[in-house]
């Protein structure tokens, strides 16, 4: 099923045409109007540049990202493929309150990247320390995710054209139990419980042959609803290119991805199946007016169509509930299956055929236009610009769902009885009653989400070498507003920075930027915030006394204080003493009624409020100590003080109301990065490895904990997001072992529950015994990559890998892990593990319950996984045709790459039966593309 | 010239400049705060809804379903695990401090300071052209007296609960609050008579009779003269009780019976008095009908919609009935108690009335409105018999099956139905906090402890205890005989506490009187239970079975939460905790 190539013949798959990440002379902009070299930066910026981009056939920059760059971690979610988005973080979680995500930026503005191709990219920089993130004012705090398009070339012209197809395979299909099998799973589930069995004998044996088919079904949900695979088609063109005056940059890209459903195709007119879709185009263009006067217009639009089936039905939720045996696809009079306890709306078929289809159109407008002045007449180096962003996005939904109906059937096969009796059901008068309606397609639509954003700067920069001094310094005014849709999100903030950057001799540097930043968000008197950070840099190898000229040595170091405008849960109004009006009433009338409502006390205002505070301290080293290797460490440590937190664990009761939002919570953090770079050419022969790996730590150190009852319930001294719960000892063996146990007061235990430890000591086991457990299952601590590429007469290979470390999972997915309870499937694997008499010593799972069961679905450790893993997340096969047979043969070709990729197609992993990144009921893919691309 | 092209944008971006300093202060929500909340008339007369919410009362919201009277020997829960036997299984601690009270009683004074300081003296000047305006500002001006009750009734349960505790009379930073240390319960007592009396004749006297001032439907549920009266003669004898009065000063109880005779006397005044049927105490009308309403003084209307609610027949129904559960069922501890119609015990070896095998006959009618027994057919609506014995359709080993043999009537509205199918699932319910009964019941106490006789008749006061007691036994419909005036001092008193167990149970008196008395060793060291054996034939045989509780002196306290001190050290424990 793989399939083709390309060619494709750009400069831009070249792995050695660039410099490398590392390299002294790559682009580190940091988003001020001058880009300096990585050698001249004093801050910690990792640069991730096309060397490495687009080779996922990602439908956006962001899925390219997963996986590379140092310092971020960026973590894969599963779901249908038209919301698909990873979440990132910039050197782990530094604060409380889920307040933990970077600053997305394309070209220096806020942008959503959900639709940004990776084509269009030029560069990616990872800003981590306190200089690479100053100029973001309340912004940058979590660190900065910043992305650079592509521009234009002078006196040049470049056409390129590419094409993919690939096939995607859903990477874990779950596998759940016959119909049979699941007949013996509830029956031992209930006879646990101390239930009655659901299925007598005979009902077993009609569930194993088949026999009754309408009464007693036996289908493979999975099968039945969703194909093996689906496919993926992208065209790209892109013109880049310029005149002397002039240059631009133009891209249009469509890509179009075709689900799994099974049967899309089932009705006139229409298909139900998965879709997305998309249009998108950018034209970058570089002006100069005059001599000295530059204009920039960034103009990006796109248009998005995603369908799913009707009213977005979650089908892989469906599956994790809708067991083998709970009723037919359609019922022996045609219509769609449904039982009494499983609604004929949980049909998945049905759903993905009968309910026709839910569309989303969302369209996004991103311009920006920036008017460059150099000012040399008034004093050389002066020079002044203004830029001014409008950003637009909207979704439209068009909802054409239907209702469909369906037949659940009473059975009723008692003992003695040849064969079942069964019936409709029927309704007091003794009709039958079908259930659901045949209803017409919805033409709903409207506008349900959009964003307006806007922004307008203004600098003057002062950029002059003298004699051995460089100067660069640039006083900036920004602004920006953005008003998504809903109430109390409008947020303005403004931010003054004035960013210098010296230069002595190339030997010592200094970055230095005072800030001051207004924010709307916050309260009043306290809206605006000063921010100092400084950075030095000693090029050691510049110093004279440095023998070998072609060896690099650089130290760096910075600090800062960067500010944050978080605000626990969006409450906008913590600074006044809040009210609420709403609650129920009091009777005082003679008829029991009453003309008031409720006024009551809500939250206290907090007293002297403050913001979120980060403290940033970077070192690093960046070396090449042989040809063709770079090196780069960096070590960084940042306290995050005055977060907002409740101050619910300090106060008593005694003040009678919410306790107020305080500025008290305190989150250190640290870790390092290290990264390499090697690559060399010999003769036709080239190579490139690289790799980096990062180590990040958090610890909370204050967050108005409550006092708590026992040692082990303190979270104050662990990590943001660490795991508390029970500390799993094994099964229960029989009721001897119970009754020697302390007591477990969740629920009532039996032989093959879950036995915990008393970990305060006082005989039974109950919350107060959670403790730490696991780590986080949030973000890891260890996040590393790396990559191998050779090339030998045009023909190569890339490969890039991806690992994590210190990470945890916890099997909490229902039908999988957590079987039964509440009406849920069951998976042969928790069917195969779950203790039962005679699987005691293998079992890794209690015993089933078909009754929730509080003792047992504790978080705890039982169900904890080591969550680390190493996938290979894309390797790529390639040719590239020699330029010098294209040239005398193809004379309008320039280049041609044929290709093949595969995609997250190897993972190491501990969670059973499962993708260790997204183990729950959304499923991940991987997948094998075909493509070529041409460059004329 | 070159620069022209910076011109128009560097004069955009100075307009701009300026304006983006309003936007700052932007916001687009509207803060509910006190400005907001100040508009109109109905927002700030919902404090009251809030405050009267904090009022306490017991359809089984207690513990999950469990009453307050299943951690006294009035009940027991009859569905196992409930938190409720933390009070007598050694499960309470300062860690495990059910510290309900505590929370909402603190939450209710917050809310009483706030509105007594910071919504006064308003005019509503914008609505003062509205027709109403006058008889609106009428209500308003009254709504601090009845904060300043509602924040007496706060203190006084929680100074019943916990002693002394920390009287914060106005509002306070969160970090003050978390200095304070407890007063004495004395204070705590004395802050709630003086803001009682200081209350008692500006309040609104009666609701119902507002003259001119009258506005749509009387508002009846709020507290008049006669709460605040009965609030402060309540409190009184609390206070006078041994719990609070170390050194037996009888002068408390002289007090106490002061106020208790100026109670009577206002009760008189405004026709409230015993009504006849003791089972229409609890009935979906009782704060309106005439015929019933007059018995209730203060009562908390329980509202969860328009039409009713059905909490206290959820929590109470038998098993075996569509909707029922188990619940609280009485113990024949409280049974025993009724005496038969003659006036005895039926402990009474003379008591010729009483058959051991037929032990529901002949006994003190309340028996038959309160507690339901095998063979009857409960819920009204019902016309299968109850079967309680062991094995029985409403009985264990049934989960939930009543443990006692008895189900709960009382408070209970029989004609509830709670099948799916069912036109009458929901019922108004008043709870009854303050009413004629019970305030005999005090008085007779406060009486007899301050003249140390059942007979005899205080200064300036009309009737004696044992006068008193009979107010409540002669009701209609009950009739059970006065105590002979030939009893003892210790024989009146354990016919007294007998009496104040049957009249008043289930309406939360016997948690607080037991340990207000100091008699919890006496009372709560165990509760018996009867077990009905049904043979073959229908013959039933009944057993007792004494299920042992723990009890402690320390427990007549509530100990302050471990928590609560972790964050406030000045926060003494209370002795034993």
């Amino acid at each position: 099923m793989i399939a083709l190539a390309a060619f494709s013949m750009t400069a831009m798959a070249q792995i050695d045409t660039v410099p490398g990440v590392l390299s002294p002379k790559q682009k580190a902009n940091i988003g001020g109007n001058k880009v300096f070299d990585l050698e001249q930066t004093t801050g910690a910026v990792s640069v991730i540049t096309t060397s490495t981009l687009d080779r996922r056939n990602a439908k956006n920059i962001s899925m390219d990202l997963i996986g590379q760059g140092s310092g971020l971690e960026s973590l894969q979610n599963g779901g249908i493929y038209a919301v698909q988005n990873p979440t990132f973080y910039v050197r782990g979680l530094q604060t409380l309150n889920g307040n933990n995500t970077p600053l997305i930026i394309v070209d220096g503005i806020e942008r959503e990247v959900r639709d940004i191709s990776p084509e269009e990219v030029e560069r990616v920089y990872i800003l981590k320390d306190a200089v690479a993130t100053s100029l973001y004012g309340y912004k940058g705090a979590n660190g900065v995710i910043s992305i650079e398009t592509k521009r234009g070339k002078y006196n040049s012209r470049e056409i390129s054209v590419s094409y993919d197809h690939s096939f995607g395979n859903i990477a874990h299909r779950p596998k759940f139990v016959d119909g049979y099998t699941y007949g013996l799973a509830i029956n031992e589930g209930r006879a646990n419980d101390g239930l009655s069995p659901m299925y007598q004998p005979w009902e077993l044996e009609a569930l194993k042959e088949q026999s009754y088919p309408y009464l007693y079904p036996n289908v493979n949900w999975v099968d039945e609803t969703f194909r093996n695979t689906s496919n993926f088609d992208k065209v790209s063109f892109q013109f880049r290119g310029g005149s002397e005056k002039f240059k631009y940059y133009a891209v249009a890209n469509f890509l179009y991805n075709n689900g799994y459903i099974k049967h899309p195709n089932e009705n006139q007119g229409y298909s139900t199946q998965d879709k997305f879709s998309r249009g998108n185009i950018r034209m970058n263009l570089d002006i100069d007016l005059t001599p000295t006067t530059l204009v920039k217009v960034n103009v990006f639009g796109s248009l998005t169509e995603s369908q799913r089936p009707g009213d977005q039905a979650n089908l892989w939720d469906m599956m994790y509930t809708v067991p083998s045996a709970a009723f037919p696809i359609k019922a022996e009079n045609g219509l769609w299956g449904g039982s009494a306890t499983w609604d004929g709306t949980l049909n998945p078929v049905a759903q993905s055929i009968g309910a026709a289809y839910y569309k989303n159109h969302a369209r996004t407008l991103f311009t920006d236009l920036t008017i460059r002045q150099d000012l040399g007449m008034v004093t050389p180096g002066l020079s002044a610009q203004v830029s001014v962003a409008y950003d637009n996005y909207a979704n439209i939904y068009e909802n054409h769902s239907k209702t469909y109906r369906y037949q659940p059937v009473n059975i009723q096969w008692p003992a003695g009885q040849e064969v079942p009796t069964w019936s409709y059901p029927t309704d007091a008068d003794g009709a039958e009653v079908i259930y659901g309606v045949d209803s017409a397609m919805g033409t709903g639509a409207n506008t349900n989400e959009y964003d307006r954003y806007f922004y307008v700067g203004g600098s003057v920069n002062y950029d002059r070498t003298f004699d051995k001094l460089g100067l660069y310094t640039q006083l900036k005014w920004d602004y920006e507003s953005t008003d998504p849709e809903g109430i109390n999100n409008t947020v303005h903030r403004q931010n003054i920075s004035w960013w210098s950057h010296l230069n002595y001799d190339n030997r010592y540097l200094l970055d230095l930027t005072l800030a001051e930043m207004g924010s709307s968000r916050l309260a009043p008197k306290t809206k605006w915030a000063f921010s100092p950070t400084i950075g030095l840099g000693w090029v050691i190898s510049n110093e004279a006394f440095w023998s070998n000229p072609n060896r690099y040595l650089k130290l760096r170091a910075s600090a800062g204080k960067i500010n944050a405008d978080f605000l626990p849960d969006d409450n906008w109004t913590y600074y006044v003493q809040q009210y609420t009006l709403t609650g129920g009433l009091y009777p005082f009338n003679s008829a029991f009624g009453s003309s008031f409502g409720t006024t009551s006390l809500g939250q206290m205002a907090t007293l002297n409020p403050s913001h979120e505070q980060a403290y940033k301290y970077n070192i690093g080293i960046d070396a090449s100590p042989i040809e063709g290797l770079n090196l780069s460490v960096d070590l960084f440590k940042e306290r995050r003080n005055h977060i907002f937190v409740s101050s619910a664990g300090k106060y008593t009761a005694l003040i009678g109301m919410t306790a107020p939002y305080e500025n008290a919570g305190v989150v250190d953090s640290k870790g390092l990065e290290v990264s390499l770079d090697y690559g060399r050419t010999f003769g036709d022969f080239s190579f490139n490895i690289g790799g980096n790996f990062s180590y990040n730590k958090n610890k909370i150190v204050d967050m108005l904990e409550e006092p708590r009852l026992y040692p082990n319930l303190v979270q104050t001294g662990h990590s943001v997001s660490q795991i508390y719960g029970l500390e799993a000892i094994g099964f229960f063996k029989d009721e001897a072992d119970i009754a020697n146990s302390p007591q477990q007061l969740f629920s009532t235990v039996r032989p093959g529950d879950i036995k915990y430890r008393d970990i305060n000591g006082d005989k039974v086991i109950d919350s107060n015994d959670m403790v730490a457990i696991g780590r986080s299952a949030t973000c890891p601590e260890i996040y590393y990559n790396f990559r191998v590429g050779a090339e030998y007469k045009g023909i190569g290979i890339y490969a890039f890998f991806q690992g994590t470390g210190n990470y945890t999972a916890v099997l909490n997915t229902k039908g999988m892990y957590w079987p039964l309870i509440n009406n849920t499937n069951i998976s042969q694997y928790a069917y195969e593990n779950s203790w039962r008499p005679g699987n005691e010593e293998n079992a890794l799972f209690p015993a089933l319950s078909s009754q929730n069961n509080a003792n047992n679905y504790q978080t705890s450790t039982l169900w904890l996984r080591n969550r680390s893993f190493l996938k290979l997340r894309n390797v790529e096969l390639y040719y590239n045709v020699p330029k010098a047979w294209l040239n005398s043969t193809l004379k309008v070709v320039n280049g041609a790459k044929f290709y093949v990729r595969l995609v997250d197609f190897f993972a190491t992993s501990n969670v059973p039966q499962n993708d260790p990144e997204c183990y729950g009921i959304n499923p991940v893919d991987k997948s094998v593309a075909l493509g070529l691309s041409v460059t004329f | 010239m070159k620069n022209k092209f910076l011109l128009i944008p560097v004069a955009a971006l100075m307009l701009t400049v300026s304006s983006c300093k309003e936007d700052m202060d932007y916001h687009e929500y509207a803060i509910v705060d006190k400005d907001f909340v100040e508009l109109n008339f109905s927002n700030v007369g919902g404090f009251m809804t809030q405050l009267y919410k904090h009022v306490e009362y017991d359809f089984g919201n207690f513990s999950n379903g469990a009453m307050q009277a299943s951690a006294t020997d009035e009940s027991e829960y009859s569905i196992g695990g409930n938190a409720i036997e933390d009070f007598y299984n050694g499960g309470w601690s300062a860690a495990n401090p059910k510290p309900a009270i505590w929370n909402n009683m603190y939450a209710g004074i917050a809310e009483a300071n706030r509105f007594l300081e910071d919504f006064q003296g308003l005019k509503f000047e914008e609505l003062e052209l509205n027709p109403d305006y006058q008889k609106q500002m009428f209500r308003y001006e009254n709504y601090k007296y009845e904060a300043r009750f509602l924040r007496a009734y706060y203190y006084f349960t929680l100074v019943r609960t916990y002693g002394g505790v920390p009287l914060i009379k106005q509002t306070m930073p969160a970090d003050e609050t978390n200095k304070l240390s407890r007063n004495t319960s004395d204070e705590v007592y004395d802050y709630i008579f003086s803001e009682l009396n200081e209350i008692k004749d500006l309040i609104i006297v009666d609701y119902s009779k507002l003259g001119d001032m009258a506005l749509g439907e009387s508002e009846t549920g709020r507290a008049g003269k006669i709460a605040v009266l009965a609030l402060r003669a309540r409190a009184a004898l609390y206070w006078a009780s041994p719990l609070f009065n170390p050194n037996n000063d009888t002068e408390r109880y002289k007090i106490a019976a002061d106020y208790h005779k100026e109670l009577l006397d206002e009760c008189k005044e405004q026709g409230k008095k015993i009504i006849n049927k003791y089972s229409d105490l609890w009935a979906a009308d009782n704060f309106s009908k005439p015929t019933i309403a007059p018995e209730l003084l203060f009562c908390y209307r329980y509202y969860s919609s328009a039409s009713g609610d059905n909490l206290v027949e959820t929590n109470n129904y038998p098993v075996g009935i569509d909707g029922g559960r188990g619940g609280n069922c009485p113990t024949q501890n409280l049974v025993d108690a009724y005496e038969t119609k003659n006036g005895l015990s039926i402990k009474d070896p003379n008591n010729s009335q009483y058959d051991p095998n037929d032990p529901y006959k002949n006994r003190d009618p309340r028996l038959g409105m309160s507690i339901a027994v095998n063979g009857e057919a409960w819920p009204t609506y019902q016309t299968n018999k109850l079967q309680t014995f062991y094995g029985g359709l409403n009985a264990q080993p049934t989960s939930g099956g009543t443990t006692t043999s008895y189900y709960l009537k009382k408070l209970c509205n029989g004609t509830i139905n709670l099948s799916a199918s069912s036109t009458k699932k929901v019922a108004f319910h008043t709870y009854l906090n303050f009413r004629m009964g019970g305030a005999y019941l005090d008085y007779a106490e406060c009486l007899f402890k301050a003249t140390g006789s059942p007979t005899a008749v205080l200064a300036g006061h009309e009737m004696s205890a044992n006068d008193a007691v009979f107010m409540v036994r002669n009701r209609n419909g009950v009739k059970m005989p006065k105590f002979p005036e030939t009893l003892s001092n210790d024989e009146w008193w354990t016919k007294y506490c007998n009496e104040r167990f049957v009249e008043l149970c289930f309406e939360g008196h016997r948690f607080w009187d037991v340990r207000r008395w100091k008699e919890g060793s006496k009372y709560f060291t165990s509760i018996t239970r009867t077990i009905i054996n049904q043979d073959s034939e229908g013959n039933l045989t009944y057993f007792q079975q004494i299920v042992p509780r723990e009890w402690d002196e320390k427990m007549n306290l509530f100990p302050i939460p471990q928590t609560e001190r972790a964050k406030n050290p000045n926060l003494e424990q209370n002795p034993g905790w």
